[in-house]
Protein backbone atom coordinates (compact mmCIF):
# COMPACT_ATOMS: atom_id res chain seq x y z
CA UNK A 1 0.00 0.00 0.00
CA UNK A 2 1.65 3.30 -0.98
CA UNK A 3 1.90 6.33 0.78
CA UNK A 4 1.07 9.22 -0.80
CA UNK A 5 2.93 13.09 -0.61
CA UNK A 6 2.20 15.76 -2.18
CA UNK A 7 4.91 18.68 -2.16
CA UNK A 8 4.57 22.27 -3.02
CA UNK A 9 6.62 24.66 -4.87
CA UNK A 10 10.10 25.21 -2.91
CA UNK A 11 9.60 21.50 -1.32
CA UNK A 12 10.75 18.55 -0.87
CA UNK A 13 10.21 15.12 0.45
CA UNK A 14 12.32 11.79 0.62
CA UNK A 15 11.14 8.56 1.15
CA UNK A 16 11.17 4.57 1.06
CA UNK A 17 9.35 1.93 -1.59
CA UNK A 18 5.75 2.78 0.40
CA UNK A 19 6.07 6.35 -0.90
CA UNK A 20 4.44 8.05 -3.98
CA UNK A 21 5.58 11.50 -3.95
CA UNK A 22 3.44 14.24 -6.79
CA UNK A 23 3.86 17.53 -7.36
CA UNK A 24 2.22 19.87 -9.79
CA UNK A 25 2.40 23.13 -11.45
CA UNK A 26 6.09 22.77 -13.06
CA UNK A 27 6.89 25.55 -15.41
CA UNK A 28 9.80 26.98 -15.14
CA UNK A 29 10.77 25.33 -11.90
CA UNK A 30 12.75 22.38 -11.95
CA UNK A 31 11.73 18.84 -10.51
CA UNK A 32 14.83 16.31 -9.06
CA UNK A 33 14.14 13.29 -8.62
CA UNK A 34 17.12 10.84 -7.02
CA UNK A 35 16.77 7.21 -6.74
CA UNK A 36 19.04 4.55 -5.33
CA UNK A 37 17.35 1.05 -7.03
CA UNK A 38 19.27 -0.92 -4.89
CA UNK A 39 17.57 0.21 -1.70
CA UNK A 40 14.22 1.62 -3.16
CA UNK A 41 14.84 5.03 -1.43
CA UNK A 42 14.01 7.96 -3.87
CA UNK A 43 13.47 11.71 -3.17
CA UNK A 44 11.65 14.63 -4.90
CA UNK A 45 12.76 18.02 -4.87
CA UNK A 46 10.39 20.84 -7.00
CA UNK A 47 12.78 23.50 -6.85
CA UNK A 48 12.56 27.09 -8.09
CA UNK A 49 15.89 28.91 -8.69
CA UNK A 50 19.17 27.57 -9.61
CA UNK A 51 21.73 29.11 -6.57
CA UNK A 52 21.42 30.43 -3.71
CA UNK A 53 22.27 34.13 -3.03
CA UNK A 54 24.77 35.45 -0.81
CA UNK A 55 22.58 37.80 0.68
CA UNK A 56 19.75 35.49 0.90
CA UNK A 57 18.66 35.03 4.38
CA UNK A 58 16.19 32.05 3.70
CA UNK A 59 17.39 28.96 4.62
CA UNK A 60 16.51 25.16 4.57
CA UNK A 61 14.18 23.85 7.31
CA UNK A 62 12.32 21.57 8.47
CA UNK A 63 8.32 22.11 6.88
CA UNK A 64 5.70 19.89 8.37
CA UNK A 65 5.17 16.95 10.00
CA UNK A 66 5.15 14.80 7.88
CA UNK A 67 8.58 15.55 6.71
CA UNK A 68 8.40 17.92 3.51
CA UNK A 69 11.57 20.16 3.71
CA UNK A 70 11.02 23.79 2.46
CA UNK A 71 14.43 24.46 -0.31
CA UNK A 72 14.29 27.02 -3.00
CA UNK A 73 17.78 26.33 -4.79
CA UNK A 74 18.36 23.65 -6.90
CA UNK A 75 22.13 23.33 -4.98
CA UNK A 76 20.83 22.87 -1.86
CA UNK A 77 17.90 20.45 -2.86
CA UNK A 78 20.25 17.84 -4.43
CA UNK A 79 22.89 17.98 -1.27
CA UNK A 80 19.33 18.06 1.10
CA UNK A 81 18.53 15.14 -0.94
CA UNK A 82 21.30 13.27 -0.71
CA UNK A 83 21.87 13.75 2.98
CA UNK A 84 18.64 12.59 3.63
CA UNK A 85 18.01 9.81 1.13
CA UNK A 86 21.87 8.50 2.88
CA UNK A 87 19.96 8.32 6.21
CA UNK A 88 17.54 6.56 4.97
CA UNK A 89 20.32 3.70 3.67
CA UNK A 90 20.99 5.11 0.33
CA UNK A 91 24.31 4.65 -1.15
CA UNK A 92 25.42 7.88 -3.25
CA UNK A 93 27.03 4.98 -6.32
CA UNK A 94 23.57 3.45 -6.54
CA UNK A 95 21.55 6.57 -7.09
CA UNK A 96 20.56 8.18 -10.49
CA UNK A 97 18.93 10.86 -11.16
CA UNK A 98 16.09 12.29 -13.33
CA UNK A 99 15.18 16.04 -14.67
CA UNK A 100 11.56 17.05 -15.13
CA UNK A 101 10.46 20.96 -16.23
CA UNK A 102 12.90 24.10 -16.93
CA UNK A 103 10.15 25.21 -19.20
CA UNK A 104 10.33 28.57 -20.84
CA UNK A 105 6.28 29.50 -20.72
CA UNK A 106 6.26 32.91 -21.38
CA UNK A 107 8.41 35.05 -23.39
CA UNK A 108 7.68 38.36 -21.82
CA UNK A 109 9.80 36.73 -18.96
CA UNK A 110 12.99 36.41 -19.91
CA UNK A 111 14.69 39.21 -21.25
CA UNK A 112 17.91 39.07 -22.63
CA UNK A 113 18.52 35.59 -20.75
CA UNK A 114 17.83 32.36 -21.18
CA UNK A 115 15.15 32.46 -18.50
CA UNK A 116 15.18 31.36 -15.09
CA UNK A 117 14.07 27.24 -16.45
CA UNK A 118 17.17 27.44 -18.36
CA UNK A 119 19.28 28.64 -15.67
CA UNK A 120 17.85 25.99 -13.47
CA UNK A 121 17.90 22.84 -15.80
CA UNK A 122 21.89 23.84 -16.35
CA UNK A 123 22.58 24.53 -12.73
CA UNK A 124 21.17 20.74 -11.74
CA UNK A 125 22.92 19.08 -14.56
CA UNK A 126 26.39 20.63 -13.44
CA UNK A 127 25.75 19.98 -9.99
CA UNK A 128 24.81 16.42 -10.32
CA UNK A 129 27.94 15.92 -12.40
CA UNK A 130 30.17 17.14 -9.63
CA UNK A 131 28.63 14.74 -7.12
CA UNK A 132 29.14 12.63 -10.02
CA UNK A 133 25.20 11.47 -9.91
CA UNK A 134 24.19 10.07 -13.35
CA UNK A 135 21.38 11.61 -15.22
CA UNK A 136 18.95 8.83 -16.42
CA UNK A 137 16.77 11.06 -17.94
CA UNK A 138 15.72 14.46 -18.59
CA UNK A 139 12.06 15.70 -19.88
CA UNK A 140 13.29 19.47 -19.57
CA UNK A 141 12.35 22.70 -21.44
CA UNK A 142 9.91 23.73 -23.63
CA UNK A 143 6.93 25.92 -23.14
CA UNK A 144 4.68 23.39 -21.15
CA UNK A 145 3.55 22.94 -18.03
CA UNK A 146 3.56 19.95 -16.10
CA UNK A 147 2.42 17.64 -13.52
CA UNK A 148 5.23 14.52 -12.01
CA UNK A 149 4.13 11.47 -9.95
CA UNK A 150 7.31 9.19 -8.53
CA UNK A 151 6.83 6.29 -7.47
CA UNK A 152 9.73 5.08 -4.88
CA UNK A 153 8.98 1.45 -4.93
CA UNK A 154 9.75 1.55 -9.28
CA UNK A 155 11.75 4.44 -9.29
CA UNK A 156 9.54 5.54 -12.67
CA UNK A 157 8.11 9.38 -13.09
CA UNK A 158 5.40 10.04 -14.37
CA UNK A 159 4.82 13.23 -16.37
CA UNK A 160 1.07 14.69 -17.07
CA UNK A 161 1.15 17.32 -19.78
CA UNK A 162 -2.05 19.26 -20.96
CA UNK A 163 -1.58 20.84 -24.13
CA UNK B 1 13.58 35.33 7.90
CA UNK B 2 13.53 39.20 6.95
CA UNK B 3 10.63 40.39 5.17
CA UNK B 4 11.22 43.10 2.94
CA UNK B 5 7.28 44.48 2.57
CA UNK B 6 6.43 47.00 5.91
CA UNK B 7 3.46 47.49 4.84
CA UNK B 8 1.31 49.19 7.30
CA UNK B 9 -2.87 49.02 7.33
CA UNK B 10 -2.98 52.20 5.29
CA UNK B 11 -0.75 51.26 2.67
CA UNK B 12 -2.52 48.14 2.18
CA UNK B 13 -5.89 50.68 1.99
CA UNK B 14 -3.85 53.12 -0.63
CA UNK B 15 -2.74 49.77 -2.57
CA UNK B 16 -6.36 48.45 -2.75
CA UNK B 17 -7.76 51.67 -3.67
CA UNK B 18 -5.58 52.58 -6.47
CA UNK B 19 -6.56 49.31 -8.08
CA UNK B 20 -9.94 50.00 -7.67
CA UNK B 21 -9.42 53.38 -9.33
CA UNK B 22 -7.81 51.75 -12.39
CA UNK B 23 -9.92 48.56 -12.47
CA UNK B 24 -13.03 50.55 -12.62
CA UNK B 25 -11.90 52.20 -15.49
CA UNK B 26 -11.07 48.89 -16.94
CA UNK B 27 -14.61 47.07 -16.11
CA UNK B 28 -16.15 50.34 -17.99
CA UNK B 29 -14.11 49.27 -20.71
CA UNK B 30 -14.82 45.50 -20.65
CA UNK B 31 -18.85 46.44 -20.38
CA UNK B 32 -19.08 48.07 -23.27
CA UNK B 33 -17.38 45.24 -25.29
CA UNK B 34 -19.91 42.85 -23.77
CA UNK B 35 -22.98 45.21 -23.45
CA UNK B 36 -23.17 43.87 -19.64
CA UNK B 37 -22.98 44.96 -16.47
CA UNK B 38 -19.81 44.31 -15.10
CA UNK B 39 -18.92 44.32 -11.42
CA UNK B 40 -15.46 43.97 -9.29
CA UNK B 41 -14.62 42.36 -6.67
CA UNK B 42 -12.72 43.97 -3.35
CA UNK B 43 -8.73 43.63 -3.73
CA UNK B 44 -7.21 41.09 -2.14
CA UNK B 45 -3.14 41.92 -1.40
CA UNK B 46 -0.83 39.69 -0.18
CA UNK B 47 2.79 39.64 0.48
CA UNK B 48 3.95 36.30 -1.66
CA UNK B 49 7.50 34.52 -1.37
CA UNK B 50 8.62 31.47 -2.26
CA UNK B 51 7.64 30.33 1.40
CA UNK B 52 3.63 31.68 0.39
CA UNK B 53 3.28 31.29 -3.72
CA UNK B 54 2.08 27.38 -3.00
CA UNK B 55 -1.81 27.40 -3.30
CA UNK B 56 -1.83 30.84 -4.80
CA UNK B 57 -4.15 29.53 -7.56
CA UNK B 58 -7.51 27.99 -7.27
CA UNK B 59 -7.59 25.15 -9.15
CA UNK B 60 -4.06 24.78 -10.88
CA UNK B 61 -4.60 21.87 -12.96
CA UNK B 62 -7.57 23.54 -14.70
CA UNK B 63 -6.45 24.70 -18.34
CA UNK B 64 -6.36 28.55 -18.40
CA UNK B 65 -6.01 31.46 -20.50
CA UNK B 66 -3.20 33.61 -19.17
CA UNK B 67 -2.83 37.21 -20.66
CA UNK B 68 0.73 38.44 -19.25
CA UNK B 69 1.79 42.21 -19.59
CA UNK B 70 4.55 43.82 -18.65
CA UNK B 71 4.15 47.18 -16.81
CA UNK B 72 7.38 49.76 -17.47
CA UNK B 73 7.34 53.60 -16.97
CA UNK B 74 7.89 55.35 -13.22
CA UNK B 75 6.13 51.88 -12.12
CA UNK B 76 7.74 48.85 -13.30
CA UNK B 77 5.71 45.15 -12.68
CA UNK B 78 3.52 42.81 -14.73
CA UNK B 79 -0.17 42.61 -15.10
CA UNK B 80 -1.41 38.95 -15.12
CA UNK B 81 -5.31 38.44 -16.41
CA UNK B 82 -6.32 34.77 -16.24
CA UNK B 83 -9.27 33.43 -17.47
CA UNK B 84 -10.41 29.80 -16.74
CA UNK B 85 -11.79 27.09 -19.07
CA UNK B 86 -15.60 27.61 -18.68
CA UNK B 87 -15.64 31.59 -18.55
CA UNK B 88 -12.89 32.01 -21.47
CA UNK B 89 -14.97 29.47 -23.58
CA UNK B 90 -17.89 31.94 -22.91
CA UNK B 91 -15.87 35.37 -23.43
CA UNK B 92 -14.75 33.90 -26.90
CA UNK B 93 -18.41 33.57 -28.03
CA UNK B 94 -19.35 36.44 -26.68
CA UNK B 95 -16.81 38.38 -28.49
CA UNK B 96 -16.14 36.54 -31.63
CA UNK B 97 -19.30 34.78 -31.98
CA UNK B 98 -17.36 31.43 -32.13
CA UNK B 99 -17.61 28.56 -30.30
CA UNK B 100 -15.08 26.33 -28.34
CA UNK B 101 -15.62 23.27 -26.50
CA UNK B 102 -11.41 22.79 -25.66
CA UNK B 103 -9.10 26.39 -25.32
CA UNK B 104 -6.36 24.12 -26.30
CA UNK B 105 -7.97 23.89 -29.87
CA UNK B 106 -7.63 27.89 -30.02
CA UNK B 107 -5.57 28.99 -32.97
CA UNK B 108 -4.48 32.47 -33.27
CA UNK B 109 -6.81 34.40 -33.93
CA UNK B 110 -8.68 33.36 -31.32
CA UNK B 111 -5.33 33.90 -29.01
CA UNK B 112 -5.25 37.21 -30.69
CA UNK B 113 -8.69 38.07 -29.28
CA UNK B 114 -8.01 37.17 -26.03
CA UNK B 115 -4.56 39.37 -26.56
CA UNK B 116 -6.67 42.05 -27.44
CA UNK B 117 -8.95 42.20 -24.35
CA UNK B 118 -5.34 42.07 -22.18
CA UNK B 119 -4.64 45.13 -24.36
CA UNK B 120 -8.13 46.59 -23.87
CA UNK B 121 -8.46 45.96 -19.58
CA UNK B 122 -4.99 46.88 -19.27
CA UNK B 123 -4.96 50.22 -21.33
CA UNK B 124 -8.27 50.91 -19.59
CA UNK B 125 -6.09 50.73 -16.08
CA UNK B 126 -3.21 52.49 -16.81
CA UNK B 127 -4.92 55.06 -18.25
CA UNK B 128 -6.71 55.46 -15.32
CA UNK B 129 -3.87 55.18 -12.88
CA UNK B 130 -1.77 57.75 -15.12
CA UNK B 131 -4.82 59.90 -15.16
CA UNK B 132 -4.78 59.87 -11.01
CA UNK B 133 -1.06 59.99 -10.18
CA UNK B 134 -0.22 62.03 -13.04
CA UNK B 135 2.68 59.23 -14.62
CA UNK B 136 3.51 57.97 -17.51
CA UNK B 137 2.59 54.10 -17.28
CA UNK B 138 3.54 51.81 -20.77
CA UNK B 139 2.61 48.00 -21.26
CA UNK B 140 4.02 45.78 -23.40
CA UNK B 141 2.80 43.51 -26.00
CA UNK B 142 0.61 41.03 -24.43
CA UNK B 143 2.00 37.71 -24.27
CA UNK B 144 -1.06 34.79 -24.34
CA UNK B 145 -0.11 31.21 -22.94
CA UNK B 146 -2.40 28.30 -22.43
CA UNK B 147 -1.69 25.62 -19.93
CA UNK B 148 -2.64 24.55 -16.35
CA UNK B 149 -2.92 27.33 -14.18
CA UNK B 150 -0.50 26.38 -11.64
CA UNK B 151 2.33 25.85 -13.49
CA UNK B 152 1.94 29.58 -15.47
CA UNK B 153 1.30 31.30 -12.29
CA UNK B 154 4.49 29.55 -10.85
CA UNK B 155 6.58 30.68 -13.49
CA UNK B 156 5.77 34.25 -12.61
CA UNK B 157 5.92 34.15 -9.10
CA UNK B 158 9.40 32.42 -9.55
CA UNK B 159 10.76 35.66 -11.76
CA UNK B 160 9.18 37.82 -9.57
CA UNK B 161 11.21 35.62 -6.82
CA UNK B 162 14.19 35.88 -8.65
CA UNK B 163 14.40 39.52 -9.30
CA UNK B 164 12.80 40.62 -5.79
CA UNK B 165 13.00 37.83 -3.09
CA UNK B 166 9.22 39.09 -2.20
CA UNK B 167 6.45 40.79 -4.30
CA UNK B 168 3.57 42.24 -3.73
CA UNK B 169 0.16 40.26 -5.62
CA UNK B 170 -2.80 42.60 -5.78
CA UNK B 171 -5.84 40.85 -7.39
CA UNK B 172 -9.44 41.54 -7.79
CA UNK B 173 -12.12 38.95 -9.55
CA UNK B 174 -13.74 40.77 -12.89
CA UNK B 175 -17.61 39.71 -12.45
CA UNK B 176 -20.49 39.65 -15.08
CA UNK B 177 -23.63 40.28 -14.76
CA UNK B 178 -25.74 36.63 -13.61
CA UNK B 179 -28.24 36.89 -16.06
CA UNK B 180 -25.25 35.44 -18.35
CA UNK B 181 -26.38 31.80 -17.64
CA UNK B 182 -23.17 29.93 -18.29
CA UNK B 183 -20.34 32.50 -16.53
CA UNK B 184 -19.33 31.12 -13.29
CA UNK B 185 -18.40 32.61 -10.52
CA UNK B 186 -18.38 32.37 -6.58
CA UNK B 187 -20.84 34.34 -4.62
CA UNK B 188 -23.66 34.10 -6.92
CA UNK B 189 -21.81 36.75 -9.49
CA UNK B 190 -20.40 35.50 -12.57
CA UNK B 191 -16.83 35.47 -12.92
CA UNK B 192 -14.92 35.97 -16.11
CA UNK B 193 -11.52 36.09 -14.70
CA UNK B 194 -8.92 37.43 -12.18
CA UNK B 195 -6.79 40.40 -12.68
CA UNK B 196 -3.21 40.53 -10.78
CA UNK B 197 -1.00 43.25 -10.54
CA UNK B 198 2.41 41.98 -9.20
CA UNK B 199 5.08 44.84 -7.62
CA UNK B 200 8.16 44.68 -6.40
CA UNK B 201 9.43 46.47 -3.25
CA UNK B 202 10.71 49.42 -5.10
CA UNK B 203 7.59 50.02 -7.32
CA UNK B 204 5.19 49.24 -4.30
CA UNK B 205 7.28 52.16 -2.77
CA UNK B 206 6.96 54.52 -5.62
CA UNK B 207 3.11 53.70 -5.63
CA UNK B 208 2.83 54.67 -2.11
CA UNK B 209 5.19 57.52 -2.23
CA UNK B 210 2.79 58.97 -5.33
CA UNK B 211 -0.22 58.09 -3.83
CA UNK B 212 1.09 59.99 -0.47
CA UNK B 213 1.86 63.18 -2.64
CA UNK B 214 -1.40 62.86 -4.80
CA UNK B 215 -3.05 62.81 -1.32
CA UNK B 216 -1.40 65.31 0.19
CA UNK B 217 -1.71 67.78 -3.19
CA UNK B 218 -5.33 67.14 -2.78
CA UNK B 219 -5.80 68.40 1.00
CA UNK B 220 -3.76 71.77 0.23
Amino acid sequence: MNKYVEIHIAELFVGNQEYLITTNGVGSCIVIVLYDKLMRIGGMAHTILPKRRQQDDVDVYQHDREGRVFVKYVDQAIEVLLDEMEVLGATPEHIVAKLVGGAHMFTLLSGDNHGVGWENTQIAREELSRKGIPIETEVVGGAVGRNVRFDCSTGIVEITTKV
Amino acid sequence: MTHIFKLTQGDEDQLKELLNIGVSHASTTLSKMLSKKITISVPNLHVKSAQTIKSSVKDPNEITIAVLLRLTGVIEGYILLFFPQSAAVNLLHALSGKTVTDLRALDQYDRSIFQEVGNVLTGGMLRGLSQFLHVELVQSVPDVVIDMGGAMFNSIAVAMIALHNEFLSLDISICVDANAESFSCEDGEESVGNMYLFLGPEASDQVLKLTQHMTTFSHE
